[in-house]
């Protein structure tokens, strides 16, 4: 099972369109959680609005890959589990989002091991295809040790 | 390992023994250790333990360190899924221990569990209550409990009137036999030491509901607690110790101003009390040593005040909005679990990612939904009011913000962690909550650094 998340706050057509697309010529169950507000009806792929968040866990946990927006939450839960993750930015010229910090947030991790960038329908096609040679990478450990040990710091006023 | 039975024991050799025995008789099927930590007993119970039960872990003290302290004690060492806190003065009658630890097990929300309680007369004991409030303490300054002792009303706090044969959830649960589910603890923590004599479980318990949990009455089996009937209930210095609890639950939870309330409402008691054992004493010459206990505490009840106790842990105030603002807080779970840690998102659901930890909702705010500030800003006030933290600290957004600056307003320390999907520049949230916090996090490097305009620290990231 594919499962794609396009976060809560805005919805996100062109990424249910590209995965509909694709969905109807190749053989493999995708659910997307499509969000409010958008206004591509999808054809083949299952949609939900939106999800609860241990829903959420336990699909990505259930998923052999995620596709999702470059969202900071998506891309946590996806490393944390260790699973295959492809993520398509929001643009903002496309009024998918207010600004074009998707686009940046996809450059700082999109060359991380385990994490696929797809910037438009095509290139999402073509991950998809190949989707057998994706993997994923599992980073469970927590925040750096070095801000952890800054924060416990502060607080217990050691500065 | 299933279960870890804790028993604090105290100069009970005999009773102790039976209750071991029939811990073991009682207890087939279930995998167990039994720990027995041992206050400096003089009559030779540490040297009973060590002979007939040798299986039994045996933590002797060479001083009297209170229940709670001994209970913490046993806690460091037990290994079990489920921990049972159980008075030496008990005796198992049935397969209560199976049963408990099945209704746990199919009830993860459960966090605690207390079964039926007996006197030595078979009569039923009453083992859980209604958490003290300022309004319950009230019912009870009257004294019209003791004029209506059948009254659900006037001893609502004892939940009268139910006969303790049907599952419930209870606010608070005595320690003489008491099932805790030992994960809960490595957030909510365990007994607090301040309190003496009374009060600890009835803190625990609280702060398992605060954490999320259910404490749970469920009437599957049923034990005897022999000393619960007798004790030396005629001196006042009982009553005090009883009275400097209730204070200082209310100064622990509701604040300095509800404890000073509580204190009068107590003295109010006693006063009346006095006064009415008093009278009634001249025409029953047996009511004397009653009115000798109420007039003793009144004479010294300026030790029933609870005075600041030791600081404990700190409690931090964690805020952020849904989505990758949240995720990225939860990646600074080590900072959170070393203190007592409260958390507040804008989605109801979160509750369940931070089990065992106070949670607390706010409206959803962001640059569409602006008309909403006031309604937030009213919110974390009252957060910040009910936990009073030491820290603020915020991965974003808005809310986040704003939490920042009622922190500053109460005299927290704040910290803002910026979001790490801002790599290009701060968010707006954050440029403005540099002027609150004092530590004040970017996890880009690139943005970081002492120039002539303000700029954030950095110390690592979450990812």
């Amino acid at each position: 099972m594919i499962f794609a998340a396009v976060g809560t706050q805005l919805p996100f057509d062109r990424l249910v369109a590209a995965l509909d697309s694709w969905s109807g010529a190749a053989e493999c169950e995708i659910l997307v959680q499509s969000g409010t507000g958008g206004s591509y009806n999808p054809k083949n792929v299952k949609c939900v609005s939106t999800v609860s968040i241990t829903e959420f866990s336990r699909l990505c946990s259930q998923a052999e890959l995620i596709v999702a927006h470059a969202g900071m939450g998506v891309i946590l839960n996806a490393r944390e589990l260790g699973k295959p993750l492809i993520i398509m930015p929001r643009r903002a010229e496309l009024q998918e989002h207010r600004n074009d910090h998707q686009i940046a947030t996809a450059r700082h991790f999109g060359d991380l091991d385990g994490i696929y960038v797809a910037a438009t329908a095509e290139e999402l096609h073509l991950l998809l295809d190949r989707r057998d040679t994706l993997h994923g990478r599992c980073d469970n450990k927590g925040a750096d040790s070095s801000l952890i040990q800054r924060i416990i710091g502060f607080i217990d006023g050691r500065e | 390992m299933e279960l870890s039975i804790i028993i604090v024991s105290y100069n009970t050799r005999e009773i102790l023994r039976n209750c071991l025995k029939s811990v073991f008789e009682f207890a087939s099927g279930v995998e167990l250790e039994v720990i027995v930590v041992d206050n400096a007993s003089v009559d030779g119970s540490v040297e009973m333990v060590a002979g007939e039960f040798p299986e039994v872990v045996l933590l002797a003290n060479t001083e009297n360190r209170g229940f709670a302290a001994a209970n913490n004690q046993g806690f460091e060492v037990a290994r079990g899924e489920f921990w049972l806190l159980l008075n030496s003065d008990t005796l198992l009658l049935d397969s209560v221990l199976p049963a408990a630890i099945g209704y746990m097990r199919q009830n993860p929300e459960a966090g605690m569990l207390g079964c039926r309680v007996l006197n030595s007369d078979m009569s039923l004991q009453q083992t859980c209550f209604m958490w003290p409030s300022l309004f319950n303490l009230a019912i009870q300054a009257t004294g019209l409990g003791r004029v209506f002792p059948e009254s659900p009303f006037f001893r609502r706090e004892r939940l009268q009137g139910w006969l303790r044969d049907s599952e419930r959830e209870v606010d608070s649960i005595t320690g003489c036999f008491l099932l805790v589910r030992a994960v809960a603890t490595q957030r909510i923590g365990v007994l607090d030491e301040n309190f003496f004599f009374y009060g600890e479980e009835t803190d625990w318990c609280r702060r398992f509901k605060d954490g999320g949990y259910s404490v749970m009455f469920v009437p599957l089996g049923e034990i005897i607690h022999l000393g619960g009937a007798s004790g030396d209930k005629t001196h006042y210095s009982r009553k005090l110790l009883l009275s400097q609890a209730q204070v200082r639950l209310q100064r622990k939870h509701n604040g300095l101003l509800a404890a000073v309330i509580a204190w009068l409402l107590l003295w109010c008691e006693v006063f009346i009390k006095s006064a009415g054992f008093g009278v009634a004493s001249l025409i029953r010459p047996g009511l004397r040593s009653a009115f000798q206990k109420h007039f003793g505490a009144l004479l010294h009840f300026k030790r029933a005040w609870a005075g600041k106790g030791s600081a404990g842990r700190k409690k931090v105030l964690a805020v952020a909005s849904s989505g990758g603002h949240w995720q990225q807080l939860l990646r600074l779970d080590e900072v959170f679990s070393s203190y007592t840690t409260s958390f507040v998102s804008t989605r109801a659901d979160y509750r369940a990612t931070v089990l065992g930890s106070r949670f607390f909702t706010v409206a959803d705010v962001n640059r569409w939904r602006k008309w909403r500030i006031p309604l937030v800003c009213v919110q974390l006030f009252y957060i910040l009011l009910r936990v009073r933290p030491d820290v603020v600290i915020s991965t974003g957004a808005l809310p986040g913000l704003i939490a920042i600056i009622w922190g500053r307003i109460f005299g927290a320390r704040c910290i803002w962690l910026d979001s790490i999907a801002n790599s290009e520049e701060l968010s707006l949230s954050g440029r403005v909550a540099g002027k609150f916090a004092q530590l004040w996090l970017t996890q880009w490097e690139h943005l970081a650094g002492e120039n002539e305009t303000p700029r954030p620290e950095y110390a690592g990231r979450v990812l």
